[in-house]
Formats: C-alpha cells, structure tokens, sequence
C-alpha cells in the first residue's frame, strides 16, 4: 500500500479590523469595462496566484516584524491589482464586498506589523486573530464574487 | 490516515508552510500549488499513483 501525503497549512492569521470602501453599491455605468465572466474570473484567479506566490516566498511569519510588513506590503498590492479587475454586473457586488474585507485584512497586517514594532504583543496577537477571523470573510466572498482560486481556504489573498 | 477515493492507497494532511499545497507519493513531490498556479484535482494524482 503506498501512501500518499498532502501537505497543506491553514492560512496565516494576522492583524485587526479595518475597513473602509465608501462605494456606493450603485448601478454600473453601461460604458463600463467590465469583463466576460470567463475573463473576470480568468484575471482575478491571476491576482491571487500572484499574490499567493508573494506570501509563500515571504514564508513563515514570526514576532520579527519584518515579515509582516512585507505581508502588509504584499497586501497593499494585491488589492491594487484585484481593483483593476472589472467584474461582470452580476458579480459587482460581491466583488466590492471581497476587496472591503481585503482592505480589511491588509490593514489587519499593517497592525500586527505596528504592534511589534512596539512590542506591543498584546495588541499584535489581538490583531492576528481578528486578522485570521477576517480572512475566512474574505474567501466566503471571493466564492460569492466566482473566483475559483481565490475562494480557496489556502490561498492567500491579498495576504 | 485515510482511504483514498476508493483505492487502496491512504492519505493523510500534515501541516506545511504558508499557501504551500503539496501532494507527495512516498516522498516524492508529485504535484505543487506554488508550481501549478492551481489547486490538485484527483486526475491530475490518481494516473500518477502506482
């Protein structure tokens, strides 16, 4: 019998809340650019592998805050990219909901970051469990919005 | 430990980096995410499974 190992980690938890996106949930404009579906769920899938790829090479996070700040980093753009991406109108809502708990998170991250720089551990374990609490919104999202690999437990966008 | 979708073959999860999903057979890596851009699905383990 031969045995096969899977080798996986629960995401990273990280920093405290945040939040912020004063959109309003209104109608797209006819002229917009919006992608086909396939093309929207094409080019978001692209951002979180991206980003993935970013988080996995930053490896393991420690209470050296370094780490974190080029998560926050890697956050920052990650949002940057997924805001380019121009869902179809069906998915617009849930894709802003996605990218307001990405922001969420990544100033989650920034905190943690903060914290340690301080030494303030306290506050930097607060933040990594919200941060952990907020990812899991994110990826509920990110299946609401049709991403594929973004949606994934594993995977890890914006951070 | 587990049954793998109805071979003989067992599985298990064992923890490993951040974003890292590997598949091993007997140690020897047969599918990565960080290589792959995507997730494993059983065809793309079971052909290779001896």
């Amino acid at each position: 019998m031969r045995r096969l190992l899977i080798l996986a980690l629960v995401p990273l938890s990280v920093a405290a809340c945040g939040g912020d996106s004063k959109r309003s949930a209104g109608t797209t404009s006819a002229t917009t650019t919006a992608q086909s579906q396939q093309g929207y769920v094409t080019a978001g899938n692209q951002v979180c592998i991206a980003s993935d790829k970013r988080i996995f090479k930053i490896g393991r996070l420690t209470r050296d805050p370094k780490g974190w700040g080029r998560t926050a980093a890697s956050a920052r753009q990650g949002l940057a990219e997924m805001k380019k991406v121009r869902p179809p109108a069906a998915r617009d809502a849930a894709f802003r909901q996605m990218l307001r708990y990405g922001n969420a998170l990544a100033l989650s991250i920034q905190e943690v970051h903060d914290a340690l720089v301080k030494k303030d551990y306290d506050t930097a374990s607060a933040a990594q469990l919200a941060a952990g609490q907020i990812q899991d919104r994110v990826h509920t999202a990110a299946k609401a919005a049709g991403l594929t690999f973004c949606q994934q437990s594993l995977t890890n966008w914006p951070a | 430990m587990a049954e793998l979708n109805g071979t003989e073959h067992t599985a298990e999860m064992a923890a490993g980096e951040k974003s890292q999903f590997d598949v091993l057979i007997d140690g020897d890596l047969a599918f990565s995410k960080q290589q792959q851009g995507r997730f494993p699905e059983l065809a793309d383990v079971l052909p290779l499974l001896p």
